[in-house]
């Protein structure tokens, strides 16, 4: 996100916390199944691991915070 | 024999925050990644132990008044404290096996890899602690590193072989290409879930029962945040323990318990920063050398732990397993600092069910009663770890364990060497 110059702040917590510490966040990025509907968009965060698909996870991340940015 | 004994002497006066950090910087620039990162990445791995240390001895130091009064008030005696796999990880990687456990099971996997042997690279580091337990249980009772580090091998080697094994199921079930899981505790539940669905397949009626989970969450899951689930168990315990006499200690024990779970992954999330690069440095390597070989990439558990079956047993085991621990015959545990990662303990439940709560429920507590049993063998281990780790207990402390370290492969090893000692 800097290289696009998009200012993000990370918040980090487990998956089974999430539901707790959704205030002010505008997208999820999880490591594992979210299993409920946080109302905000979740993005699969696997290819970080493992190398795979980490080009498109990374674009479609970076055009989904425009979009929100933009609304705003 | 005498030299390596010497030398590792030598290097674990050192201390594992010096040393692991030097190993770390020492993998990463043989995986070829740049300087800079590396040197970044040992030092990261430093501090963070240091950090969680500061944490670990919060922990015991707030508790153990806990237990010892839970012993004179109510004659629970239950002398064996879990205090989670965090601890339990730091206590493993600090013996004289544990500072070079990472370099022997990276090797093993290697060896495995070259000779096709595995199809597994395990970048999931932390978790080699399971290894560094098993190693460090059997040096305890042999006194022979060379025997310590050759069982953590095998139990390295045995988890790359069932990671393979699981590894296509584990992929559809969670939609995970190209993963498979080795994680060191959890290639042991396999064969207790199989057996348990294996009787519960021939048992009429109860075969078919199904439960909902999707209330579960919305109802409980403020019990998933630690910082509450600690607070509440100080609660718990602190009252049990007789503290509602105290309202001061009491409030001030909780809340110190939920600091403490709630600090400890925040702590693990630099050790996780550092040892990425470890497994990128890994993955770009395997890509240089074994080009072309298909191979899986081998994580750790916790990305199967949001499947909702899992999460609401998670939820739902906690007091089971607290009951389960007062009333089994020969437990001296007491459940404390994995309750808020059972989780982990049925992360392969849903995926060898098909999605089953019920199942979930019913070899979590399999699972648990098993895993408290075999921590309850291991007696006094991970506190003579500690201990001869430079770690100071309290005197006249409880002993320590963590139910993640509670895996029947460590466990037949330990009697094994017992065996031979």
């Amino acid at each position: 996100m800097n290289e696009h110059g998009i200012p993000v702040s990370i918040m980090t917590c487990s998956v089974n916390d999430l539901a707790n510490r959704l205030t002010g966040c505008d997208v999820i990025l999880s490591t594992a199944q979210v299993a409920f509907d946080p109302g905000i968009p979740v993005f699969d965060g696997l290819p970080l691991l493992t190398g795979v698909g980490e080009e498109e996870l990374l674009e479609d991340l970076q055009k989904t915070i425009q979009e929100i940015t933009e609304k705003d | 024999m005498e030299i390596i004994s010497k030398v590792s002497g030598a290097l674990t006066s050192l201390g594992a925050s010096v040393l692991i950090p030097i190993f770390i910087f020492i993998i990463c620039m043989v995986f070829g990644a740049k300087l800079k990162k590396s040197l970044m990445a040992g030092l990261t791995f430093g501090a963070a132990y240091i950090g969680l240390n500061l944490v670990i001895n919060l922990m015991i130091t707030t508790v153990n008044p806990m237990v010892t009064a839970l012993a004179d008030n109510l004659g629970v005696k239950k002398d064996i404290l879990d205090v989670g796999w965090a601890v339990g990880s730091a206590v493993a990687y600090s013996t004289k096996c544990g500072v070079l456990i990472i370099l022997v099971s990276l090797g093993v996997n290697i060896l495995m890899l070259a000779t096709k042997t595995t199809k597994t690279l395990n970048v999931d580091i932390w978790n080699f602690w399971n290894h560094a337990f098993t190693a460090s249980v059997v040096y305890i009772v042999t006194g022979n590193l060379i025997i310590g580090l050759a069982a953590g091998a095998v139990h390295a080697a045995f988890c790359l072989v069932m990671a393979d094994r699981t590894a296509e199921r584990v992929q559809k079930f969670y939609k995970i290409p190209g993963v498979s899981i080795p994680q060191g505790w959890v290639v042991t539940s396999i064969p207790i879930i199989n057996g348990v669905n294996w009787v519960l397949d021939r048992i009429p009626i109860i075969k078919d029962i199904e439960w909902d989970e999707k209330h579960i969450q919305e109802k409980w899951g403020i019990f998933g945040s630690p910082l509450v689930l600690g607070t509440t168990l100080g609660l718990i315990l602190g009252c049990v323990a007789g503290y509602w006499k105290d309202i001061p200690t009491l409030l001030n024990s909780a809340i110190s318990i939920g600091a403490v779970m709630m600090i400890i992954p925040k702590f693990i999330a630099l050790f996780m920063e550092s040892l990425t690069v470890v497994s990128d440095a890994a993955k770009k390597f395997m890509d240089k050398h074994f080009k072309g070989r298909e191979f899986y990439v081998g994580l750790d558990s916790a990305i199967l732990i949001g499947h909702p079956v899992t999460v609401a047993s998670a939820i739902i085991l906690i007091p089971i397993v607290l009951v389960v621990a007062m009333i089994l015959p020969g437990n001296r545990v007491l459940p404390f600092g994995d309750l808020a990662s059972l989780a982990y303990f049925v992360a392969l439940v849903p995926c060898l069910s098909k999605g089953n709560l019920f199942r979930s429920i019913i070899s979590g507590i399999v699972i648990m009663s098993i895993v408290l049993l075999i921590c309850s063998s291991f007696g006094a281990s991970m506190t003579t770890m500690a201990v001869d780790a430079g770690y100071s207990l309290p005197k006249g402390a409880v002993d320590i364990t963590a139910l993640s370290a509670g895996n029947w492969l460590t466990w037949i090893f330990y009697k094994i060497a017992g065996i031979f000692a």
